[in-house]
Parts: C-alpha cells; sequence; structure tokens
C-alpha cells in the first residue's frame, strides 16, 4: 500500500469539500474547548459526538480527531496571557509563558506556542508513520519497572527546576508527591488523608491543583501591584510582529523544537505514562539541554516552546494505541475510541490488515487540522496578546470566575472549590516567598505513577526489579542527567568565583 | 528579639511545610504497611528538609536588621483587599452557585472594588451571566453547580 | 450472541406497545410536559453508563413528553458520590440516576461510603447486563479453567484497585473455585490488556464485552464465563464445588445481569415511578433506540421495575457466612 496510499488519503482529506469544511469548524471548536479551563478535549469529544454520529463514519472520525489534536493549541492562551492553564498539560506553559507576557511579549509567546503546537503536531503525526512497524515491541517494553524509572527520572527533573534554593524546590516537589498520596490507596484500599471526604478517594484532582497553583496566585498578585499583566509599555508597532518573531523562535531553536516533538509523541505512544507528564518532562528537558539555564521561569521563549510541542505531538502518539491495540493511550482517547466504535470503525490489530487507509487518513487530518491552527489563529493572535495589556482589575474578577469554573466542570464537585481556595491561598505564599511551584505540579502528576509501578513491579518480581533491563537502562539516564546537573552547577559556581577574583 | 519579627512570612512557611510533612508523615503510620511506604518515603525526608529550611529562615531572619522589604504597609492592604475578593468569590459561589453569584461578583468588583464605571460593571456582569447560562448551562446542557445554599432552600 | 429475529422482536413491540398505550397516553398527558428531568450519571462524560444515559435520556425525553433529560455527571469514589447524590435527591419523579450496581458488595459489607440503602431506591430498570468472563493472555501457559485449577504455583491475575466491585469479582471467584491466583491489584481499565500483552500478568477476570476486542485479536482467549453464556466456554457454576461456592457464583451472576441499572431516589411516589417505568421500558423498545444503540456496540438486554428489584434485594440477602467471605474479599490482599 504504502505511498499510493498514503497519497489517497491525503487526497481523501483535503480533496473533499465536507471533509474540509469539517476540519474548519472541528479546528476553532477544539481550540475553544482546549481554551476554557476545565472543558478540555474529553468533553468537547462528548458534546460532539451527537453532532457526529449521523455522519459517514470516516467524516465523523476526521472531525473528532482534529478537533482534538487542536485543543491544547488553544489551551497555551490563556496559559500564556493569565497564567490559567486552559489544560493540565499547558501549566507548564505558564511558568515561562506568563513572564513573558509580563516583559510585553505576550504576541511572541503566542506565536512560539502557535508554531510549536503546529510543528509539534506535525511531527507527531510524522512519528506516527515512521514508528508503526516498530509499535508492538516498543510499548509492550515498557512494564511497571520502566514506568517506576521513567516517573523517577520525570521527579529529579525537580531537582533541576528548583530555580535559586535547592532545598526550597524539592520540599515543593516532595509536598506535590505528598497531596499525589491522598486517595484511596487501590493497592490495600485504606483511606490516606482523606478523612472520610468521597471526593478525595480519587486523589486530588489535578486540574484543581493546577489552577490553584498558577492561576489564583497570579490573579492576586496582579490585584494587589495594579495595573496590566504587561508590566512594560505597549509599543505601537507590536501585535503582528511579535506572534511572527514567536513564530520564527520555533525554527530557530529547531534541534530542541524537534526533540521534544519526539519525546512527546514517545510519551504519548506508551499508554500510562499520561499525557500530563509529556509537556513537564520536556520543559525539563529544555532546562536541563540549555546552556543559560537560569534564563528559565522568567520569560524563555524556549520554556513555551518544548511544552507546547510535547502537548501536541503526544496526542499524535497517543493515536497509536488507540487504534491499534484498541487500548487508548489517554484518557481524551479512550473517549475518542468509543466514539470510533459507535462510528463503525473497530480499532484493533485488525486495522492494520483491513483498515489502514483510515488510519492514514486519520494521521493526515491531525497534521492538517494542527497547521490549520496556526493559520486560523494566526490572524487573531495579535488581538490576543492585546489582552496583556488591559487594565488587571477588568480581566481578574473574570479570571477568578473562570478559573472556578474550570474546577468545577473537571469532576463536577463542589468540594473542588474548597481545595482551589485552600491550594490558591498556598500557592500565592508560594509565590511571594519565592517557592518555586512548578514542582509541585510534577509531584502531584508522577507520584501516583511512582507507587502504583513500584507496588506492582515489586509484586511481579520482588525488589530485585531493578535488575531488568529496560530499568538499568532508565536508572543509568537518571545518572547520568544528574551527572550532567552537578557538573554544570558546579562549573557556574567556578565560573562566578572566577568572576569574582 | 520579639517573637512577631521571628515568625514573618518565610518563616512561617517553612514553619508550614514542616508542621504539614511530620504530621502527614505520622498519620502514615497508622497506615497497613504497603500503604504506608511511599508516604514514609517521601514525608521523613521531607520532614528533615522543612526543618532544615526553618533553620534557615530563622538565622537569615535573625542576622538581619529589621530591613522586612516585604512587610511595605501598601502590599499588605491590598493582599487584604485581594484575599477579601477571593473568599468572596469562593462563598459567593459556594453558596449561591456559579449562575447567580458569578455575575453579581464580577458586577461588584469591578464597579465597588476595582471602582469601574457603572457602565463596565454592568456589562462585565451581564456577560458573565450570559456566558455561564447562554453557553454552558443551556448550550452545552452541563448543568452548574447551584450553590449549597440554594440546594438547601430550594431543597 | 442470543439475538432474536426480527419478526419476534417486531411481535413482542407491537403487543407491549398495545399493553402500554393506554398508559403512555396517561403519561402523555401528564406530569412531565414542559418539566426537565435530570438523568444522575456516576461517572464522567464519556463512559459506559454515561453512553446509555444520554442514549435513553434522549428516547425518555419523548416518552414522557418532558422539556428535556438533562445529563448530570457526578463522578468519583467509584460510583459512590453519584449513587449517594441521586439518593438524596427530591423524590418528585424529576430526577433519576445510573451507577454501577457493584455498589451491592459495598452494602454487603457496610461500606461507609454508601449513604443509603440501595433496596429503598425507586428502581426503574436496567438496559443490559455485563456478563464477565475470564481471558488468559496468549503469553501465559494456561490455556483453561482445568489448567488454572490444577496450577500448582500461584497464577499471576490483574485487579483493579481493592476496594472496586471487579477486584471483588475476582477475589471472590477465586474464593469460590479454589483458583491459586495472585491477584496483583491496581490495574485500571485497559492496562490490564497491556501488561497480559507483554506477558506479566496472565489472566484477567473482567466485563465479558469489553474483553471481546483484546480476544479477537489474538492477544488472549475466553476460558470462563460468568453470569452470562458463551457458546464452547465453560460456565463458573458448572465448577463450584460445594454450596458455598455456588451462592458466591450466584451472586456474581447476579450482579453481572445488573449491568446499566437505573433508578429514581427513594419515596418517589407511585405514580410518578409508573409513569417512568412504562416510558424506560418503551424506550428500551422503540427500534430506534435498538438500531443506535446496535450501532454504538452497546447491548440492549433489558428488565424493568420490579424484576429489577427483585434482583437486587435477591443480591443483598445473603447469609453472615457469605458476607464475612465478600468482606475479606473486599479488603487487603491476603493472598
Amino acid at each position: 500500500m504504502e505511498i499510493s496510499g498514503i497519497l489517497n488519503a491525503l487526497i481523501t482529506v483535503v480533496g473533499s469539500p465536507t471533509h474540509v469544511l469539517l476540519l474548519l469548524i472541528a479546528v476553532p471548536v477544539g481550540m475553544f474547548f482546549g481554551a476554557i479551563p476545565g472543558l478540555g478535549g474529553k468533553l468537547g469529544i462528548v458534546l460532539a459526538i451527537p453532532f457526529v454520529f449521523g455522519m459517514d463514519p470516516l467524516a465523523g472520525a476526521i472531525f473528532l480527531v482534529a478537533m482534538h489534536s487542536v485543543v491544547h493549541t488553544g489551551g497555551a492562551i490563556p496559559s500564556i496571557l493569565f497564567g490559567v492553564p486552559g489544560t493540565g498539560p499547558d501549566a507548564a506553559t505558564v511558568v515561562d509563558g506568563l513572564p513573558m507576557t509580563r516583559s510585553g511579549q505576550a504576541g511572541r509567546a503566542i506565536g512560539a506556542a502557535l508554531g510549536a503546537s503546529g510543528v509539534g503536531g506535525v511531527i507527531g503525526g510524522l512519528f506516527l508513520l515512521a514508528i508503526m512497524p516498530l509499535l508492538r515491541p516498543v510499548v509492550l517494553a515498557f512494564g511497571p519497572a520502566e514506568f517506576f524509572l521513567l516517573a523517577l527520572f520525570g521527579i529529579t527533573f525537580i531537582a533541576m527546576l528548583a530555580g535559586d534554593s535547592l532545598i526550597k524546590g524539592l520540599l515543593v516537589g516532595l509536598f506535590g508527591l505528598m497531596m499525589a498520596f491522598v486517595n484511596l490507596d487501590p493497592q490495600t484500599g485504606a483511606q490516606r488523608y482523606t478523612f472520610d471526604f468521597l471526593f478525595l478517594w480519587d486523589g486530588i484532582d489535578i486540574i484543581t491543583a493546577v489552577l490553584a497553583i498558577f492561576a489564583i496566585p497570579e490573579m492576586i498578585a496582579l490585584g494587589v501591584a495594579g495595573g496590566s499583566i504587561a508590566e512594560v509599555r505597549q509599543r505601537a508597532s507590536y501585535g503582528l510582529q511579535g506572534v511572527l518573531k514567536g513564530i520564527r523562535d520555533v525554527f530557530r531553536h529547531w534541534g530542541l523544537t524537534i526533540r521534544t516533538s519526539v519525546i512527546g509523541a514517545f510519551i504519548g505512544m506508551i499508554p500510562g505514562l499520561g499525557g500530563e507528564a509529556a509537556s513537564w518532562i520536556c520543559y525539563g528537558h529544555a532546562v536541563q539541554s540549555s546552556k543559560t539555564p537560569d534564563r528559565f521561569g522568567k520569560g524563555a521563549v524556549e520554556g513555551v516552546i518544548a511544552p507546547e510541542t510535547a502537548n501536541n505531538s503526544k496526542e499524535g502518539g497517543s493515536l497509536l494505541p488507540t487504534l491499534f491495540f484498541g487500548v487508548p493511550g489517554s484518557s481524551g482517547m479512550a473517549i475518542l475510541l468509543g466514539a470510533f466504535v459507535m462510528l463503525g470503525i473497530q480499532p484493533g490489530p485488525s486495522l492494520a490488515l483491513t483498515g489502514m487507509d483510515i488510519v492514514w487518513t486519520l494521521i493526515w487530518a491531525l497534521m492538517i487540522a494542527n497547521i490549520l491552527a496556526v493559520l486560523m489563529f494566526f490572524a487573531v493572535a495579535p488581538s490576543f496578546s492585546y489582552l496583556s495589556y488591559v487594565r488587571g482589575s477588568l480581566l481578574i474578577p473574570f479570571v477568578f470566575t473562570l478559573t472556578y469554573l474550570g474546577s468545577y466542570l473537571s469532576h463536577r464537585a463542589w468540594e473542588n472549590l474548597v481545595l482551589l481556595t485552600v491550594l490558591g491561598t498556598l500557592g500565592y505564599l508560594m509565590k511571594r516567598h519565592h517557592w518555586p511551584r512548578p514542582p509541585f505540579v510534577i509531584g502531584l502528576i508522577l507520584g501516583p505513577i511512582v507507587e502504583d509501578s513500584f507496588h506492582k513491579a515489586t509484586a511481579l518480581w520482588g525488589p530485585l526489579f531493578i535488575l531488568r533491563p529496560g530499568a538499568m537502562a532508565l536508572m543509568a539516564l537518571i545518572i547520568i542527567s544528574f551527572g550532567i546537573y552537578f557538573w554544570r552547577a558546579r562549573n557556574k559556581k567556578l565560573k562566578k568565583a572566577q568572576n569574582a577574583v | 528579639m520579639p517573637f512577631r519579627i521571628l515568625l514573618n512570612g518565610p518563616v512561617f512557611t517553612a514553619l508550614m511545610m514542616f508542621v504539614v510533612f511530620a504530621t502527614m508523615s505520622l498519620i502514615a503510620l497508622s497506615f497497613p504497611d504497603k500503604a504506608r511506604l511511599m508516604p514514609l518515603i517521601v514525608g521523613i525526608p521531607g520532614t528533615i528538609l522543612a526543618l532544615v529550611q526553618l533553620f534557615i529562615e530563622l538565622r537569615s531572619t535573625l542576622s538581619q536588621t529589621a530591613e522586612n522589604a516585604d512587610l511595605v504597609p501598601e502590599t499588605v492592604e491590598a493582599e487584604r483587599q485581594m484575599f477579601t475578593w477571593m473568599f468572596l468569590f469562593f462563598f459567593g459561589i459556594l453558596g449561591f452557585g456559579f449562575i447567580y453569584a458569578a455575575p453579581l461578583l464580577v458586577f461588584g468588583f469591578l464597579w465597588f472594588g476595582k471602582e469601574e464605571s457603572l457602565k463596565i460593571g454592568l456589562v462585565g456582569g451581564a456577560a458573565t451571566w450570559g456566558i455561564l447560562y447562554g453557553l454552558f448551562q443551556r448550550g452545552f446542557q452541563i448543568p452548574l453547580f447551584d450553590g449549597l445554599l440554594l440546594e438547601w432552600l430550594v431543597g | 450472541m442470543r439475538l432474536t429475529s426480527h419478526k419476534v422482536r417486531m411481535a413482542i413491540l407491537a403487543i407491549s406497545l398495545a399493553f402500554s398505550a393506554p398508559v403512555l397516553w396517561g403519561v402523555v398527558n401528564g406530569y412531565y410536559v414542559g418539566k426537565n428531568i435530570t438523568y444522575i450519571v456516576a461517572t464522567n462524560a464519556g463512559g459506559g453508563y454515561d453512553a446509555y444515559a444520554r442514549l435513553i435520556g434522549g428516547h425518555l425525553e419523548q416518552k414522557l413528553n418532558a422539556e428535556h433529560v438533562i445529563i448530570r455527571n457526578v463522578p468519583g469514589a467509584g460510583h459512590y458520590i453519584g449513587a449517594n447524590t441521586l439518593a438524596r435527591s427530591r423524590p418528585d419523579g424529576l430526577t433519576i440516576g445510573t451507577f454501577n450496581a457493584g455498589l451491592i458488595y459495598g452494602q454487603l459489607t457496610g461500606n461507609r461510603a454508601l449513604r443509603f440503602d440501595l433496596r429503598n431506591l425507586g428502581w426503574i430498570g436496567k438496559a443490559a447486563g455485563e456478563p464477565r468472563a475470564m481471558v488468559v493472555s496468549a503469553r501465559c501457559a494456561i490455556k483453561t479453567i482445568d489448567d488454572l485449577i490444577a496450577a500448582e504455583e500461584p497464577v499471576a491475575f490483574s485487579g483493579a484497585g481493592i476496594g472496586s466491585a471487579s477486584y471483588a469479582d475476582t477475589r471472590l471467584l477465586s474464593v469460590a473455585l479454589g483458583l491459586n491466583i495472585k491477584i496483583i491489584p491496581g490495574y485500571q481499565g485497559t492496562e490490564s490488556e497491556m501488561a497480559m500483552m507483554r506477558g506479566e500478568i496472565c489472566g484477567q477476570i473482567g466485563s465479558q464485552s469489553s474483553s471481546q476486542g483484546f480476544v479477537d485479536a489474538g492477544y488472549g482467549s475466553y476460558i470462563l464465563t460468568i453470569g452470562g453464556d458463551m457458546v464452547g466456554i465453560p460456565n463458573a457454576m458448572d465448577y463450584a464445588g460445594d454450596e458455598r461456592a455456588r451462592q458466591i457464583v450466584q451472586l456474581i451472576s447476579n450482579m453481572a445481569e445488573l449491568g446499566r441499572i437505573s433508578a429514581a431516589p427513594p419515596n418517589t411516589p407511585q405514580e410518578q415511578l409508573e409513569a417512568l417505568r412504562t416510558a424506560y421500558r418503551s424506550a428500551l423498545e422503540d427500534p430506534a433506540l435498538l438500531e443506535t444503540a446496535s450501532r454504538m456496540g452497546r447491548p440492549i438486554e433489558p428488565a424493568y421495575g420490579d424484576d429489577v428489584r427483585q434482583l437486587v434485594v435477591g443480591a443483598l440477602d445473603q447469609t453472615p457466612e457469605s458476607i464475612q467471605i465478600i468482606t475479606r474479599a473486599l479488603n487487603a490482599d491476603a493472598l
């Protein structure tokens, strides 16, 4: 089938006016759902299903995939402008996106996010094509032992994102981890730190935590400081130029862009790692691989590019197990899977034998949707960036409302509003007294994976699971990564000492 | 040195961290074996580190003269105001739900809190209501939280 | 799959419509006109219970001539939050809900999370059963249930979170049939299938329909059914050695039958309950719904009103000894 089949699929997507129309509708809808915190792609799919149900199965599938693949592109907008993550994975974009807005570079940040999302999505799709023959062995190589070490690897990033004070960073990370243990322990059925609150049985809601730690403190700080989010005066020739600059940045840092796209796609491909982790791991990678890691957290454009490429490429990656194993790569994919079945498309290994044309078509839809998102939003991006110059007092009440709404929508639990307020206060204290906040989210996200995979691995192989080849390889990775970190830190200290002389 | 000055912001935060870690670690001891493993592995080092950080903060406070730039009165006042509003939003939405509380609160914040013009306040409130009711409740058919007080009153 | 022929279905439909027409007429002219009905779903949007609720809710709207059936997702704590919310709702016939019948285990073991008595709900009906099946990985040495029973070394099986209904099923079955299995808890949803593909887990006990894709793909095979019949696959009841084992298998089978249940809060007035039951039945017999459901891959094997109530009451009627076994099965992994 190969090349001709792939090209045929492309023609199927762009050649049919219906399909093109569907793409043109799906993209803004998907971005919209991503931009409203708490809505997210999952709800978008669920709401779209009734509309899509009567359609031709392929058209319906194209619509859903296209819509889902640009959710994080939309999610970057409020993350950058207000510090309110549109979706969980977009929280990583806040860390450098918001400081960029503050320094008057909102347009550039949005441009970078757009470009990164688009490129990430496309590379994610290409990754799908490339890795398809290797899919089974790769996915099956990751079991509990490997998950444990991967999560541990992610946690070591906490040290690297600690900023100025290592101890504070570690503490915040450990605190995030502790919060991850608040649940009805699946391993023992014991209630841990739930104090009889049913809503805590499933753990602390990530969206609520992320909104509390990032959005609320920013709004309070904005209200305290007065003025607008951008702390510099508006330059006249702004808007579009900034956006273009941001897009150019994506290509300027092409090495990072490609690497994080591939990492993101890879993480998306392994069901069980979770897409939340992808953006943070890639953010950490950007910090680690940069020659000037100190710029991160203060408005480094790479800090926007890395998570945004990962966000979109992971969608491509997670399409793989969903289509070929019938095993959803993420919870959003689970719903997509259900939708496919409803449409009459039967995911699973049989798809590889009889339905490759559908697969190629969907991959094209994903890539084209990502490109369309960039083009469609490009025109309005400058106007969005002007929001950063609006008086804070005009924005704050809306953002507060949006934040509370987002937290509620995530799990329909009013108790989460309490959690939001409490954690939000904590988040503000952390911001005020210069405790780094990203480690908290990393701990919260990776904690369950670390614990769960540890217990499974020990149950299956005993404590010696560490000696499994995959595990040892990852262990080596962790040690190397730590080594590089300390070596760099030492060099920095030496340089400082030299300069002082 | 007066105790109150010792208990400044950074010290307080570190102290809170210590208290949280210590408490959670102690509570973890009551869990069954497998359930307490990870919390203790994380909690005990956390408690120790928090203690270290607490000492660091105390030391830096003690070695400082009273130049607490943090305690600028205007900042404290502004913080108090913002927190008041946040709690108003919180209790308002908790008690009366999104559709009723949010537009009122948005209006209140704009007109009353930040002294924007009446027009802006009203437009803001109306827009909030429009989006919450029109888009979410009606359009998406997502029933929004009605507020605990309202739910109790209406049954 | 047990498919009755189209003609027989049509005949049944015609007869039911004839009988329910007068009642329907009364309903149509009545209470629900212009009112909204809230359908509480104890899971987040997008899952199986949600899908059934949206499908049935749409038809209920027509049958009852209601203004709208609003789906309200109340997820969390393994369906307990949604179920509790349903039980707390105003019994005015305007709220109904659906949740996992596995909460029956919770009531049997006195789980504090359950804040009401399941028997008191106004039972409307169930849309489908969820028969269970044991699936073993193709990479596992165990190929039949007899192999498993004869196994000398503990065989690794996956389990969901301890305390969940599906974990309880797995433990209870292994106790009933005396299986030498070691349950590794914490496997949610399809994680278990991935683990089976990797060969680290030998088998799982789960819903028959959700494992179908896995089996069709050749990654595993069914070796036992519980609560539903499959051609050529042994039934668990055949392997139940004594009365205690039979009781347990019967319990699991009953729970399996109570797949997608729907109920109204306790003390819902009889008139409204009847109207809801009638409309529910009418919806589930509507050829349009049946066709949509079949396209969606959602089986419809309904039971209504008091039949469902009997099943629930029956499942809750256990000897103290059985309750002890169940309690132990639901708590820490003694294996």
